[in-house]
């Protein structure tokens, strides 16, 4: 049965590229050495998987009963000491193998080793979005821009509970813990879009709560960051597409949190700024570390699209 | 009584399984609202754990310790009873939460901070899941007390420990492991409790709690909770294959010691389940070598248990088939467990799908499949009627099928990128087909469970009568009445070799021949 849905398996792989028998395709030298790491492992258990599988159904097929009665009974061998040394050992000498691949491997994935300086990036994880910081003060939401073949210096933190920022292609998992900052620093050496989630459950709409990265040439990427330092309306878009929408709808029309358009407050800017400081009732403070350009960039977008025309729908 | 009421709350822990499950068919589905989702997974995982397997296996402690060790009884039945009691109060105290304001807890059963204090869960779901599990920490408490006194001052005359059975050994380990750790939780849920009601703040960061404490508080006690659900369950293993191999376990002193080293490793692995929390390479580094160690004892038991059955004579009655299924499938739990100890390939998969593999490899495939074979083989014991062997047999494999339907798509989503305790996706391709694999293998599964209740429905009035010995077993159990009297034994022979009831066997046609 093992060996059966074992063999289904290697044909399923074969069929599809990798098709989750491997980390997905890497995209920079930290996930590529998770996944050597990866292989290494694979050897060493899949030889012992075989083993013990196999003598496991060659026992069982070899020494049934075959209608000798229960009374008889096999040769009384009560154990083996040095054969069961040597399956101490043994385990012992390979855990070592695949400890010290893992040694030799680990600095260079939490931190990718580069030449060009290095960018420093805030990401802080909010209920339910990712709010990027560059280093010239440019704002993103739950898209991030990396350059390509640079070094990118990630800042990890938390504005409520723990999340867990993740991005399969380009590394592995950091947690966003509030009242911890946790460093790491990759280098992404395909262009694309790479799709990341939150690992680490953060309430009702954990599910949702999914990034990008987008790793553009490193001339485009510089031109991309100088340019949104300057254009707080997209900066509000964002903000609203990727935070307002996950609960309010992507129009507004509600959802889990009641429509936008239609609310009282929206004509009260500071009503609006306690609201989204402090949250209320279900609604978390999404705002609580927002810079005040975020701010009032997304109360702009806002009154904009759902005020301005007097309540109309928005598109 | 402890392993009826546990079977009752596995059968309504699966159900949540199978909900879950169902949601989860297709992309993008609105089977079942994301909030009740949530509350789902939480109790699920809090029933199995605290209300399935730990229960049941102090229910086979309760009955078996006892007749093992040729005693009348535990040390203190009425403590024994105090147990259960609150074993079902912590029970209905933790249903009861569907009703509270705001439902049952959402916070997973590992209870997160802050995300699981007042300010982000608000409501009494986590409340009440405290309390229940308080009294189930008492519950698991008294009764692992009960046993250690039991096992180390009532042994019949003879009994050595070098000659006790190995499940026995099994549970003096659980006995010591709950006692060392479950005061961690019951410490960690205090504190909880006092940051939702009493405005304290060990757990808030904004007001100079540690966020990060709560895990290393959770963990040290739900790591080795992981062995307190597995060893027993080995024991059992080690119990039946011998019998039905028809020759001595291979090795008693080291299945026995590997018990005891599996325990002691298992205090000192905790933080593996917090790799990504960003602590320091050199205690990441230890982490990984001490889970790695895990896996020599580990390993020991699963090579003594095939040598066991090298040469024997295999009989292939229920309960064996589900112990070398659990050779089988717990093979691969293990193989897992050495991946996920290897912390950089762990930052990939921690919370995702792969780890709800793992486990489930552990504990459905390892500790249920433990447990049914105990079922089937102590079955005649209990009740003195043997379960049906064609339904025993359809059971097993409906089981084995949809365990490996079930679970093992679970570590490709993983490795594709899909996090654990997510209530929806929106991916198709492979993440639909293997999401889909999965439910169909819940329903095979479930089907597999379903016969085991038609089983015992059908075998109450007309089993085939077993005897005091239906397996020709080795233990004392199996030298009295099925099911026993009040008082377990009119009389004990002196226990001479680890297989008492054996050499009487063996002394009674030498004196006929």
């Amino acid at each position: 049965m093992c060996v059966a849905l074992l063999a289904l398996a290697l044909a399923g792989a074969a069929l599809a590229g990798n098709g989750g028998f491997a980390p997905v395709q890497p995209a920079s030298p930290n996930a590529s050495g998770i996944r050597s790491i990866y292989w290494v492992i694979v050897g060493f258990t899949g030889a012992i998987f075989l083993i013990v599988e196999i003598a496991l159904v060659v026992f069982i097929v070899r020494y049934r009963s075959q209608g000798r009665s229960r009374e008889v009974e096999g040769p009384q061998v009560i154990g083996h000491t040095n054969l069961e040394v040597a399956w101490t050992v043994a385990p012992v000498v390979i855990l070592a193998v695949i400890a010290g691949v893992v040694f030799w491997k680990a600095s260079g994935i939490r931190n990718a080793s580069a030449t060009v300086g290095p960018q420093t990036i805030r990401i802080e994880a909010h209920q339910y979005y990712w709010n990027f910081t560059y280093p010239n003060g440019a704002i993103s939401v739950n898209t991030l821009r990396l350059p390509e073949n640079r070094k990118a210096e990630l800042v990890i933190t938390s504005a409520d509970v723990a999340h867990s920022w993740w991005v399969p292609a380009l590394g592995g998992k950091m947690d966003a813990i509030p009242g911890r900052v946790n460093l790491e620093s990759w280098k992404p050496t395909k262009l694309g879009t790479f799709r990341g989630q939150c690992a680490e459950f953060c309430g009702l709409q954990h599910a949702v709560m999914i990034a990008y990265v987008k790793v553009l040439p490193a001339t485009e990427y510089d031109a991309w960051v100088q340019r949104r330092v300057h254009s707080l309306s997209e900066v509000g878009r964002e903000t609203f597409q990727g935070v307002c929408a996950t609960c309010h709808g992507l129009s507004g029309q509600g959802d889990i949190g009641p429509p936008i358009p239609t609310s009282p407050l929206l004509a009260d800017r500071g009503a609006m700024t306690l609201l989204l400081r402090n949250g209320r009732n279900r609604m978390p403070a999404v705002g609580k570390t927002w810079t005040d350009a975020q701010l009032s960039a997304t109360l702009d977008y806002l009154q904009e699209r759902f005020h301005a025309g007097g309540g109309s729908s928005g598109g | 009584m402890y392993i009826a009421t546990s079977l009752a709350f596995f059968v309504v822990g699966g159900i949540l399984a199978l909900l879950m499950r169902a949601q989860l068919a297709t992309p993008n589905e609105h089977f079942i609202r994301r909030g009740s989702y949530n509350e789902l997974f939480t109790i699920h995982g809090t029933t199995m754990v605290f209300l399935v397997v730990v229960p049941i296996l102090a229910g086979f402690g309760n009955y078996l310790v006892p007749l093992m060790i040729g005693a009348r009884d535990v040390a203190f039945p009425r403590l024994n009873a105090l147990s259960y009691w609150l074993f079902l109060l912590g029970g209905i105290v933790l249903y009861s939460s569907w009703f509270a304001t705001g439902g049952a807890a959402k916070t997973g059963w590992t209870i997160y901070a802050p995300l699981s204090e007042d300010a982000f869960t608000p409501g009494h779901g986590v409340d009440l899941l405290i309390l229940a599990l308080h009294v189930l920490t008492l519950a698991s408490l008294a009764g692992a007390i009960n046993f250690l006194v039991t096992i180390h001052r009532m042994r019949t005359p003879g009994m050595t420990w070098m000659r006790l059975p190995l499940f026995v050994w099994a549970i003096e380990t659980y006995s010591v492991l709950l006692i060392a750790v479950l005061p961690a939780l019951s410490a960690g849920l205090t504190m909880l409790l006092l940051d939702r009601q009493a405005g304290t703040h060990f757990f808030k960061p904004d007001e100079g709690g540690s966020a990060l404490l709560w895990q290393h508080v959770f963990w040290f006690f739900g790591h080795p909770e992981v062995y307190i659900m597995i060893l027993p369950a080995m024991g059992i293993i080690s119990e039946v294959i011998p019998v039905f191999a028809r020759k001595p376990i291979f090795g008693y002193k080291a299945v026995a010691l590997s018990t005891i080293g599996i325990a002691f490793i298992s205090m000192l692995v905790w933080a593996h389940h917090m790799f990504a929390v960003g602590y320091s390479d050199s205690l990441q580094s230890f982490f990984m070598i001490t889970s790695m160690l895990v896996a020599v004892p580990t390993g020991i038991k699963i090579f003594n248990w095939l040598a066991t059955t090298w040469r024997g004579n295999i009989h292939f009655d229920t309960a064996m088939l589900f112990a070398l299924g659990f050779i089988a499938i717990f093979t691969i739990g293990g193989l897992s467990g050495i991946f996920v100890a290897a912390y950089p390939f762990d930052w990939q998969v921690t919370d995702t799908y792969y780890i709800v593999a793992h486990l489930h490899y552990v504990l459905f495939g390892g500790s249920i499949f433990g447990i049914f074979a105990g079922l089937y083989y102590w079955w005649p014991k209990m009740f003195g009627r043997l379960l049906d062997e064609r339904l025993g047999k359809i059971n097993f494999w409906l089981m084995f099928v949809g365990m490996n339907l079930t679970f093992f798509p679970m570590h490709l989503l993983g490795l594709l990128g899909m996090p654990r305790r997510v209530y929806t996706y929106y991916e198709g391709g492979l993440w639909e087909w293997y999401n889909l694999v999965s439910t169909i293998g819940s329903g095979i599964m479930a089907l597999g469970i379903a016969v085991f209740f038609v089983n015992v429905v059908k075998t109450s009035r007309s089993g085939v009568r077993a005897g005091n010995d239906p397996w020709l077993g080795n233990t004392l159990e199996w030298y009295t009445s099925s099911p026993p009297p009040p008082h377990n034994f009119d009389r004990v022979p002196y226990v001479t070799s680890p297989r008492p009831v054996r050499d009487l066997r063996r002394r009674i046609s030498e004196n006929r021949a």
